[in-house]
Formats: C-alpha cells, sequence, structure tokens
C-alpha cells in the first residue's frame, strides 16, 4: 500500500488541480440539491471502492494508477457532491447508476495518468448530466441558477487556455454542446423527456445490432489481419491465428470482445499498430478529428445561414444569383479538387499557410476547415433560403409586419426559427460526418484524424480497431440525431406541445 | 620502377578496404569544418507512419529507415556499398567452411540508458524475435543451425512459449565475454548481411520484459543506435536526436532528426517544393518531368522486381508455349519509357544484378511478336483463335491499373487474344492469389537482404510465396545446391541456370522492370547515397553551407 500514487501525480502542476477542482465543482453544481446528502455520498464512496476493488481484481495489466483511480477520485467526488448541495430531487439510485458507467468507462482512457483526469472528469461530468436528464424536470435550471455561465464561461476559458491544440478544449466543446442539449431537453416538458428517455433506453439495442453486423462483416471479408507478401510460411500463419483466437467459432469470439467491452470498456488491441489499444488511438485522433470538424460546422453554419437568409429575403437578387452559384459549385466541387487548389493559392502562390501539416494552430485548421466546410455550407445555404421562402410567405410574418416590428427583429424571432427546421434536420448526420473525419481532407492535409484510420484499418483487417471506431461513429450518431430531435422541438412549438 | 607505384596503390587500396580499419569511414568524413556553421537538422517525409519501432516484428521500408538510427546490429552496412562494416562487433571471423561466423563485441558499445551491449542482448534478442508471433521474419534466422525446429515447433503450439534454456541448448548461438558466436546449417554467404538487418537487431531485455509490447512507447523506448527515440506523435512526426551513449557519438553530426509520416505524394512534393522538408522518397508520376529537371531529383535501380505471375494451373496457361508468348509479346521498353516513366529498368530478366553475390541475370527472352505468334499457334490458338478470355488481376492502384492496361493492349494486338482487367483491395488480392484464384496476377517483390537467395528461394515447391501452382525437382535442386555452394562464383552460376527455367523455358512468371527508388534531396545534404537497397543510415549525413 506504500505506493498508492504513481510517480507521475507528482508531476501535476497547480493548473491541473485548478482545472480538475473546477470541474469537479462544476459538476457539484450541476448535480447538487436538497437532502439526503450524506447517505447518498457514502453510497457512492462504497460504490467507488467497490469499482476499484473489483477492478483491481481482474485487470490484466493493472498499474497502481488503473487500480486505484475509482478509489482516489471518487469519495472526493462524491463529498464535493454532498457538500455543495446535496442530491435532492435527483435520484440516488440514477446517480450511482451513473458513476458506475463512469468508473468503468473511465478504464480505455486509464493508460496515460494525465490524460486519465481529464478523461475522468469528462465522464463523470457526462454521467452526472445524463442522471439530471433521468432525474426530472427543472433541475438543472434550479440547482445551478446564476452559476451557470460564470461556471460555462471558466471551463470554455479553462480548456482553451490549457493546451491550444490540445484534447481539451475540443473536449470542452462537446462537453459545452451536451450541456445545451440537456438543458433543452430539461425545458421541453414531460412527453419529451419521456421520449428521450425512450430513446436513450433504445440506443444500447440498436449499438449492439450495429455491432453485431460489422462483427460479422468485417470476419467474412476475405483475408485477415495476417496476410502479408512476406515469405511467411502458412504454419506461421496459422499460429497466429490459433494466438490471438480466429479460430474460435464467430460467436464465442464475439462473446469475448463484447464481455471485455462491457466489463472493462476495452475496445481491445490493433493487430497493424502494434501495441496500441484502440481506445488509445480513439484518444490521440478524436481530437484533431473534433477540432476540424467542429470549426467546419461553424463554419459551414455562419456562411451557410447567413447567405441563405440573405438570399431568401432579397429573393432574385444579384445577391441570390450570385451566392446560389457559389453554392452550388460548393456542392459540385469535390474536396480533392478544392483542397489543393487552396494549397497551391495560399501556400505556394501566397504563403500564408503551410502545405500541410498540423501542429501550428489555429494557422494548420484554417485551410482544412474551409475545404471540408464547404460542401457543407452550399448545403445549407440551400436550405435555408428554401426554408426562409416558405416562411416569409405564412401568416404569421405578415402580421409580425402589420405589428410594425423591424425588420430584423421578424427576421430573427419570427422567420429564422421556422426557416431552420431543414438545416437542423440536415446538421445532425452532417455533424456526426464531420466529426468522424473526412479522409480526403486528412491525406490532403496531413490531419491525424480518425477518417483515415478508419479506412486503414478496414483495408488492413484490423478487426478491433475497425470494430471499435464503428462503436464510436454509430454512438456519435445515434447522440447527434437525438440532438436533433430536441432542437426541432425547440425550434417548432407545435411539436413541444403535441 | 613502373611497379613501385602500382604496388603502393594496391597497397592503399587493400588498406582503405580493410573492413576493420577506421580508413573506410573517413571517406565519409567532412573535409573541413564548415558543417558546423550550418544547422544540423534533418526533416524527411518516410512515406508512412511506422506500424512498430520493435526491430523484431518490423517489415516496411518506412520501419527499418528509422531502424537504422535508433539500433545498430553486430554488423552495419557501408552507406555507399552495402558491404558489411563493424557495427556492435567490432570484428569476425568466418571459417574455412563457412559455417562458423565468431563476433568480438566492442566494449564501449552501449544502450541509449548506459548499459553495456552484450552477446547476450543479441542472444536473448534472437530469441525473443522467434518465440514472438508477430514475427514474419522468424525464417531468416533459420540459416542458424537447430533455429528452424526451434521456431516450428512454436509455431506448432503458440500459446506455450518454449523458455530461453530451450533455445540456448537447441540453437548454436554461443555469448561469451565479448565474444559472439554463431553456427550456421549450411554456408550463407550473405549472413553478414543478415547480421545488419533489423530482425536481428539488439533490444533491451530489462524495457522489453517490463513494458511489453509497449516498450517502444513514450519514455519507455531504449536502443542502442546513433541516435534516440525522443519523441512519437502518431501521424504528426517522430523526432531523433544523438544517443550520447553511441559508441561513436563524435561521428554523429546531425542534431535532430525529423522523420514525417506523409503518404500523399503530391502532398510530399509540395512540402519538398516549399522547402519544408529536404529529403522526400518518391515523386508523383505527373510531376515527374517537372522534377527531372531539378539538381534535387535523383533516381537508382532498386533491389526490387515488378512481375506477373501466372496461374500454371489453369487449363489454357498449363502449356509454356502459351506462357512463353505471353512474355515474348510484352514490349517492356515502350512500358517503362511511357507508362511508368520514373526510369525503370525494362527487364525480362526476374533477379536484379546484385554486385555483392558477384551475380548477373541471365539475358532473358526480349520483345519478339513473330515468335510469340509462332508459339501460340503451336499451342494451337492460330491468332488466338479459342483462346479463352484471360483476366490480369491486380491490386487496386492507379499505377498498377495502366500497366495493366498497356500489357492488356498489346496481348490483344500481338496474339489475338482477348484480355479483361480486374482489381481487388490489397487483402482480398492476397487471398485470390493465395487460393489460386487468377489467371494472371500482378505481383512485386523487394529483396530482404542483397542476395539472389531472396528472389529465387519464393518458387520453390514449398516457398510460401509460391502461388503459381508451378515447381519443377530440377530448380529445386539448383537452388538448394547455391544454398550450399561457398564459392561465390559458382554459386552465382547455379542461381542463372535456376532463373534460366524461370524465363528462358517455363515462365510461371513473366517479368517486367526492375523499380528504381527516385525521389528528391537537397543539394547540401552530404553523406547520404544512393544504393540498390534505399538504406541511408543516418550517422554519416550533414549538412553543407549552400
Amino acid at each position: 500500500m506504500g505506493k498508492l500514487l504513481p510517480v507521475e501525480f507528482s508531476a501535476l502542476g497547480v493548473v491541473e488541480f485548478v482545472w480538475i477542482a473546477l470541474a469537479f465543482g462544476a459538476l457539484s453544481c450541476v448535480a447538487a440539491v436538497g437532502d439526503r446528502r450524506i447517505t447518498v455520498a457514502v453510497w457512492l464512496g462504497l460504490l467507488a471502492v467497490g469499482c476499484g476493488l473489483v477492478r483491481m481484481l481482474t485487470l490484466e495489466e493493472p498499474s497502481a494508477w488503473n487500480r486505484w483511480g475509482p478509489v482516489l477520485f471518487a469519495p472526493p467526488f462524491a463529498a464535493g457532491l454532498a457538500l455543495l448541495g446535496g442530491v435532492g430531487r435527483l435520484r440516488a439510485s440514477w446517480l450511482a447508476i451513473a458513476l458506475v458507467v463512469c468508473s468503468f468507462s473511465a478504464r480505455p482512457f486509464g493508460l496515460h495518468p494525465w490524460h486519465n483526469l481529464d478523461a475522468w472528469a469528462l465522464l463523470a461530468f457526462v454521467g452526472v448530466a445524463l442522471a439530471a436528464l433521468l432525474a426530472g424536470p427543472g433541475t438543472l435550471r434550479r440547482n445551478v441558477g446564476r452559476w451557470r455561465w460564470p461556471l460555462v464561461i471558466a471551463f470554455f476559458v479553462l480548456c482553451l487556455w490549457r493546451a491550444p491544440l490540445g484534447v481539451h478544449w475540443a473536449y470542452g466543446i462537446v462537453l459545452l454542446i451536451l450541456l445545451a442539449l440537456i438543458y433543452g431537453i430539461l425545458a421541453q416538458g414531460r412527453e419529451m423527456r419521456a421520449y428521450v428517455r425512450r430513446r436513450l433506453f433504445g440506443a444500447p439495442i440498436v449499438l449492439l445490432i450495429i455491432m453485431v453486423a460489422s462483427f460479422v462483416m468485417i470476419r467474412s471479408a476475405p483475408g485477415g489481419p495476417f496476410d502479408t507478401d512476406k515469405n511467411t510460411s502458412p504454419e506461421l500463419k496459422e499460429a497466429q491465428e490459433k494466438f490471438y483466437g480466429f479460430d474460435e467459432p464467430l460467436y464465442v469470439q464475439f462473446g469475448k470482445y463484447f464481455g471485455r467491452l462491457v466489463w472493462d470498456g476495452n475496445l481491445g488491441k490493433s493487430f497493424k499498430q502494434r501495441g496500441r489499444y484502440v481506445n488509445e488511438i480513439i484518444e490521440d485522433h478524436m481530437a484533431p478529428s473534433i477540432q476540424l470538424g467542429l470549426a467546419a460546422t461553424a463554419l459551414a453554419l455562419l456562411v451557410g445561414v447567413t447567405a441563405g437568409v440573405v438570399a431568401g429575403i432579397r429573393r432574385n437578387s444579384i445577391f441570390d444569383y450570385s451566392s446560389m452559384t457559389v453554392a452550388m459549385l460548393g456542392l459540385a466541387l469535390p474536396t480533392f479538387v478544392v483542397g489543393p487548389f487552396l494549397v497551391l493559392a495560399f501556400s505556394i502562390k501566397i504563403p500564408w499557410f503551410r502545405v500541410a501539416g498540423w501542429d501550428e494552430f489555429p494557422r494548420d485548421l484554417i485551410l482544412p476547415a474551409i475545404t471540408l466546410s464547404l460542401p457543407f455550407m452550399a448545403r445549407v445555404a440551400r436550405l435555408t433560403r428554401a426554408g426562409m421562402l416558405e416562411i416569409v410567405s405564412q401568416d404569421y410574418v405578415r402580421t409580425a409586419r402589420a405589428k410594425g416590428l423591424s425588420e430584423p427583429s421578424i427576421v430573427i424571432r419570427h422567420t429564422l426559427k421556422g426557416a431552420l427546421l431543414p438545416v437542423v434536420s440536415f446538421l445532425g448526420p452532417a455533424i456526426a460526418q464531420l466529426l468522424t473525419g473526412s479522409l480526403v481532407v486528412e491525406k490532403i492535409f496531413q490531419v491525424p484524424g480518425l477518417g483515415s484510420e478508419f479506412v486503414n484499418g478496414a483495408f488492413n483487417r484490423d478487426y478491433e480497431l475497425v470494430m471499435g471506431l464503428v462503436i464510436l461513429f454509430g454512438t456519435l450518431l445515434l447522440v447527434f440525431n437525438l440532438i436533433v430531435d430536441v432542437a426541432y422541438a425547440f425550434l417548432d412549438p407545435r411539436i413541444r406541445h403535441a | 620502377m613502373r611497379t613501385i607505384p602500382a604496388l603502393l596503390l594496391l597497397s592503399l587500396v587493400v588498406w582503405a578496404d580493410d573492413p576493420f580499419g577506421s580508413a573506410w569511414k573517413k571517406v565519409h568524413e567532412p573535409e573541413d569544418d564548415s558543417w558546423k556553421s550550418v544547422k544540423q537538422e534533418l526533416i524527411f517525409n518516410n512515406s508512412s507512419e511506422p506500424e512498430t519501432l520493435d526491430p523484431a516484428i518490423m517489415t516496411g521500408v518506412p520501419e527499418h529507415t528509422l531502424a537504422l538510427g535508433l539500433y545498430e546490429g553486430l554488423v552495419s552496412q557501408d552507406p555507399e556499398t552495402l558491404v558489411p562494416r563493424p557495427g556492435v562487433a567490432s570484428r569476425w571471423t568466418v571459417s574455412e567452411d563457412g559455417l562458423v561466423y565468431a563476433f568480438k563485441l566492442r566494449k564501449n558499445a552501449k544502450w541509449s540508458n548506459g548499459a553495456p551491449v552484450t552477446g547476450e542482448d543479441f542472444r536473448w534478442s534472437w530469441y525473443r524475435a522467434l518465440t514472438t508471433i508477430d514475427c514474419d521474419y522468424a525464417y531468416l534466422f533459420y540459416c542458424i543451425e537447430g533455429a528452424e525446429a526451434f521456431h516450428r515447433a512454436f509455431a506448432k503450439n503458440p500459446k506455450a512459449k518454449p523458455s530461453y534454456e530451450e533455445f540456448q541448448a537447441k540453437v548454436k548461438v554461443v555469448a561469451g565475454e565479448g565474444t559472439f558466436s554463431v553456427t550456421l546449417r549450411s554456408p550463407t554467404s550473405y549472413f553478414l548481411d543478415l547480421c545488419a538487418f533489423e530482425t536481428f537487431m539488439p533490444v533491451h531485455r530489462k524495457t522489453v520484459e517490463k513494458h511489453g509490447d509497449r516498450w517502444t512507447f513514450g519514455g519507455n523506448w531504449v536502443g542502442n543506435g546513433p541516435f534516440l527515440l525522443a519523441s512519437w506523435e502518431r501521424r504528426k512526426h517522430i523526432i531523433m536526436t544523438p544517443n550520447p551513449h553511441y559508441w561513436d557519438a563524435r561521428f554523429v553530426k546531425l542534431k535532430k532528426i525529423t522523420a514525417l509520416p506523409i503518404d500523399e505524394k503530391d502532398t510530399s512534393y509540395r512540402k519538398f517544393t516549399q522547402g519544408e522538408v529536404h529529403w522526400i522518397k518518391s515523386v508523383p508520376i505527373a510531376k515527374i518531368d517537372e522534377a527531372r529537371r531539378k539538381p534535387e531529383y535523383f533516381v537508382a535501380p532498386y533491389l526490387g522486381s515488378y512481375f506477373y505471375r501466372v496461374n500454371t494451373t489453369r487449363k489454357h496457361l498449363k502449356d509454356k508455349r502459351v506462357r512463353q508468348a505471353l512474355s515474348l509479346a510484352i514490349n517492356r521498353k515502350s512500358l517503362t519509357r511511357d507508362v511508368t516513366r520514373a526510369g525503370q529498368i525494362p527487364a525480362p530478366y526476374f533477379c536484379p544484378p546484385i554486385r555483392a553475390a558477384a551475380f548477373t541475370p541471365v539475358a532473358g527472352w526480349s520483345y519478339d511478336v513473330d515468335r510469340a505468334r509462332a508459339l501460340m499457334e503451336a499451342a494451337s490458338y492460330p491468332n488466338g483463335k479459342g483462346f479463352p478470355k484471360l483476366t490480369i488481376f491486380y491490386n487496386t492502384d492507379e499505377d498498377h491499373k495502366k500497366v495493366a492496361e498497356r500489357v492488356a493492349q498489346m496481348w490483344r494486338e500481338n496474339l489475338g487474344i482477348k484480355v479483361a482487367l480486374q482489381n481487388s483491395e490489397w487483402k482480398v488480392y492476397l487471398k485470390d492469389v493465395e487460393r489460386l484464384d487468377y489467371d494472371i496476377a500482378r505481383a512485386g517483390w523487394i529483396g530482404d537482404y542483397t542476395d539472389p537467395m531472396t528472389f529465387m528461394d519464393m518458387w520453390l515447391k514449398d516457398g510460401g510465396n509460391n502461388n503459381t501452382g508451378w515447381s519443377s525437382e530440377k530448380y529445386d535442386a539448383l537452388i538448394r545446391a547455391a544454398g550450399k555452394e561457398i564459392d561465390l562464383k559458382k554459386r552465382a552460376d547455379l542461381f542463372r541456370k535456376a532463373e534460366s527455367i524461370l524465363i528462358e523455358d517455363e515462365f510461371p512468371i513473366i517479368p517486367i522492370y526492375i523499380y528504381v527508388n527516385q525521389g528528391m534531396r537537397v543539394d547540401n545534404l552530404l553523406g547520404w547515397y544512393e544504393n540498390v537497397r534505399d538504406l541511408h543510415p543516418f550517422q554519416y549525413m550533414y549538412f553543407e553551407p549552400k
């Protein structure tokens, strides 16, 4: 018991501590209300210690950190919760479930002690947020109260400041989106919550179907991870397959895979990238994908919606024609043409940016983000314009005009909400697609994102890597579709009160 | 009077060529100190992300390139001529029958953590390679007495790893105090070459045992090469810095090496032209004409062969006259001039010339349409009549497609037969070729070591990579005889006879061209040489003032 804390712990700087403390503080505030605080705190502490013990006994490659992480962090977390206000109407059982989920899903990140803390905070946050969502109406609003904006801003600033092109601000933004989502859902009323709950419970089943299907498909594709053009003997190949358990029946293999995933959150090791865990690959290459994806989404929305609105209001004007022509071009030109063209123009002829690479921020982000966003931008512009055209002729807009409202007020408060509906339904899958990376853009600009991992994984028959990414992409798609549904209800009162 | 200078010259040559002296290394030293005024930082494109930095399991060229900086075998290779040079071993002797290699290890060879590199390190590393399931190159150890049986026993039951003691008892490798000796089962003239190869490089036992398959990650890594692994950011870069414990650290001139993993040839080329990298290992075909005009462009023959496999179990390809005709009907010169365009060497032979083994390939049959037609007629397919449609199968790649299209066109025009193309992604292609589910399949082979054996043993009856359905007792006997022959000349003759069966008679394969290395390199990077293996040891490189 002498070496509870690994060496790395002492290397943690003050910044790390402040950051963690703030994150935990934020978490606690989000969840905190009411009484029964002591009971729940004890409950949680016990649970966490239990998790830690189970993990300690079952891990194949335990390090002090992996073993004691939950034990070390859960009690202060729980105590923080209790001290900052207790749990009130949050059902203790939900919170407990959330924490168990957290402590198990933190395992995949348990390889780097430093990232571990961030991952912990992140996962705990998500867990508590989930619990809050499932607990009851108004919880979030009531509890966080006037603290919410300072907290959000502090969190965001810290994430941003911590590491310019590191993992953190990307995760920070994802967290903010989730926060907005939960806030949105909570504000919607009982039916909406029931609907979301149904969807959340349905999601694991959908994921399971996806998993089984892709597990069978990838393994039935000809060739395997050990086929090479090297002069290896058939015996050695057979031995390799035996060693990795490919000689077992498919359902046994899947059972083992699934068991390990659920029990340990472990997606396995890549066959091609020797010694690397799939969790680790995702962790390393997710950040660039998220950064690029979010930048592209923001750009697409900003330019697309603006152009669409203006084109919709000034129908048949020069602006309308020119912006729609540009949008048409954006749709028609493939990224492998636009990318090199931008490089030629802005790296070679006018040397503002580097030709390729991913080291300097935000310099290296700009060209790939523009390239990636262009087709989406064009779609958004066209959809917004179409939406605008439909809405401007509605009676309630005419009423607003008759009331003598100013033009900006009509556009922003009355027209835009309705006009954006088609854009929103397009955005769900689009954002999932943007976040999971684009092979072409990644190749042209040498962005170390997830898109290439997926494609190369499939080519190399890197079963574990492909499965891991399928699960990740499936989850993202489910989440974003859910977000779209919630946003729909927010934009369209008819759905909210139906 | 005239003999004296000649003798002097001769003795000078002998002296300079003494493999254990220091003169050969002097040749690669800068003439003066002017290089010290230049920033000695190299950035190059390694063309892809290495799968691993563990020398025992690496198989690819990008991995090998880096291994030359991170590790050093018993033997190293001359950066220019590739002849064996001292590595961790300062000298060695070979017994007269060519079976026993005795190495004397230098005392000052050290790991990057300061621990000495010993014979024991090598013995354990070789044991580890032979008992690591992911070691695809384990068969290279088979030339050592006892290694094949040991490895086969392991492969039979891979989950039960044989012990180190068992290895010591069964495999004839002896590690003594500052000495290391190996007994081979038959003379293997390229054994020193193997000793410089990555699979034979040493790994640090304690590090490997402590960190398992993650010993090359993060701060875990320990190596014995001229450079250290300073950082490895996946798909961004690998940075190497000089290893202060390297036994010849004073000779190392580069202060920092950055290896980029850019697999997109166009991006790589743009990076070079923008001056962001100093050395790239390929030029996109579309840019070759532009690149050729620049002084930085380099092109040199490579120890690799591009060829087509013929499925000799197919009914219409069983007749060797048909296979002969197919080979004769390919105009290789026009193919390399108009299609591949990077200076590839049109080759009606299979194995490239290898000076180290005194090997020159047989002439092969060059382009001869009339003879090809006559052969088809003799095989009762006059003007291709009655000949079933032939399919050329290749792994999906724009360049392979262009070659296949041209070859198909030549066969259609010259032989009057119907030819189709079919492509598959890499793994499907490998599987189909292995299952003999093809007519004609595109293939390429890069030599693992500088010897014809790496090319010729593929076509043995039980060659793991034969995949043509063809075999010949005569061929197998010749290759086996060559494996035992010590005399280089006689050995080369045996290989030539065997190659003659392959490409002047039986044609289970149709050779097309010999690969080249091409790329761009800044002018003032010295100590970098073109060679057939595309090997570029970093310790010789330095920048000169422009």
